[in-house]
């Protein structure tokens, strides 16, 4: 059985009910783990009740963040800083210097084209071969509360440029509220329509976002030192 | 000439304010019409055939080669009857029969019936 994965949900850390609905819609359509978004700003105790949230509904959970940098100093400034406080750091490209950047650096988990920039080409912003996942989110189709086709084309043009490249590729609801979520097979059949094959469709709600996380996890856990070395036994 | 296999979905409505059976059968078809014309609503065959209005899940017929394309029209769908929705695909089946027995594994109604009784009736009822 495929193990579902949600990267990028951003709840309403004020609202509770708001929050408690979303948990429940992602036990219904049978995620496993989800990725939940923070500011960089928000309180250890907020982010503790809210993961506790999804926990309850038995989620597993993964703290991320996403940053928006404008060049590549203020990348690596903010790097430097969240990557011990987050499960997953998340970097919009929106420039060829902060692109190049995010494609290499260990530090960045997933990196993310936004819909809104037409200009930018993404042939150009991505490089030929990376491991670094390049993620896609459904609900910045949904944005202005109808499909555009301007939207539509760009997002095929992001599909079909990480495809043609061999980039990993995730699919994320990125919701900010219960009615922008949707379920794993419905966006793995949106990155279909839009030019994925079938197979790596799937594999970007599954295997490429649970793999990523779960790395993320075991690192950030007590047993790791280093990659490859882990600790077995505390007391000899 | 062979009929054309199909496909049953079961649907979860999630919207501010439940929407009529017949809001709900033409934005789907709506939905479908939008992203893939015309040609595309004829060819996935699509029919609402069941709707329980206070559990809010539907059962939807469509051609087996068109599962994919409705999914994708369905998660492109963020209005029903003017109040911002969005619908999930909870199960997807080759009979009405399998659809229910998924959905009462999945325990789905919330009465104190046994699940697939109360499934079987929706349907019953609204075909």
């Amino acid at each position: 059985m495929k193990r579902f994965v949600d990267l990028h949900l951003r709840p309403p850390i004020q609202d509770v009910k708001a929050t408690e609905k979303m948990a429940s819609l992602a036990a219904e359509m049978e995620f496993r783990l989800v990725g939940l978004t923070f500011a960089t700003g928000v309180s250890r105790e907020a982010r503790l009740t809210t993961t506790r949230l999804f926990e309850d509904q038995g989620l597993e959970t993964a703290s991320r963040v996403d940053l928006y940098p404008k060049d590549r100093n203020q990348l690596l400034k903010s790097l430097k800083e969240v990557r011990p406080l987050f499960d997953i750091v998340a970097v919009e490209c929106s420039a060829k210097q902060v692109s190049s950047i995010a494609f290499r650096d260990r530090r960045v988990d997933l990196v993310f084209f936004s819909l809104d920039r037409p200009k930018l080409k993404i042939g150009e912003l991505a490089p030929r071969r990376s491991k670094r996942p390049v993620e896609f989110n459904v609900a910045d189709l949904l944005k202005d509360g109808f499909v555009s086709e301007s939207s539509l084309r760009r997002a095929s043009s992001i599909i079909w440029s990480t495809g043609g490249k061999h980039l990993p590729i995730v699919a994320s609801s990125g919701a900010t509220g219960w009615l922008l979520m949707r379920g794993p097979k419905d966006m793995a059949a949106v990155l279909a329509v839009l030019g994925l094959d079938t197979a790596r469709a799937l594999d970007a709600v599954s295997g490429a976002p649970f793999s990523l996380a779960q790395e993320n996890l075991e690192k950030r856990g007590p047993r790791f030192i280093s990659d490859g070395i882990e600790i077995v036994r505390s007391q000899v | 000439m062979r009929r054309q296999s199909r496909r049953y979905l079961a649907l979860r409505i999630a919207s501010e304010v439940a929407p009529s059976r017949e809001k709900l059968s033409s934005e789907i078809e709506n939905s479908l019409r939008k992203f893939f014309g015309e040609y595309g609503v004829l060819e996935a065959s699509l029919r609402l055939i069941a709707y329980d209005l206070e559990k809010t899940i539907a059962i939807v017929r469509c051609s087996h080669q068109w599962v994919e394309r409705l999914r994708a029209a369905l998660a492109l769908t963020t209005r029903v009857s003017e109040h911002q929705a969005a619908l999930f695909v909870l199960r997807s089946a080759g009979t009405i029969a399998a659809l229910e027995r998924a959905l009462s594994v999945n325990n789905y109604s919330r009465d104190k019936r046994p699940a697939s009784d109360s499934m079987s009736r929706l349907t019953r009822l609204s075909r």
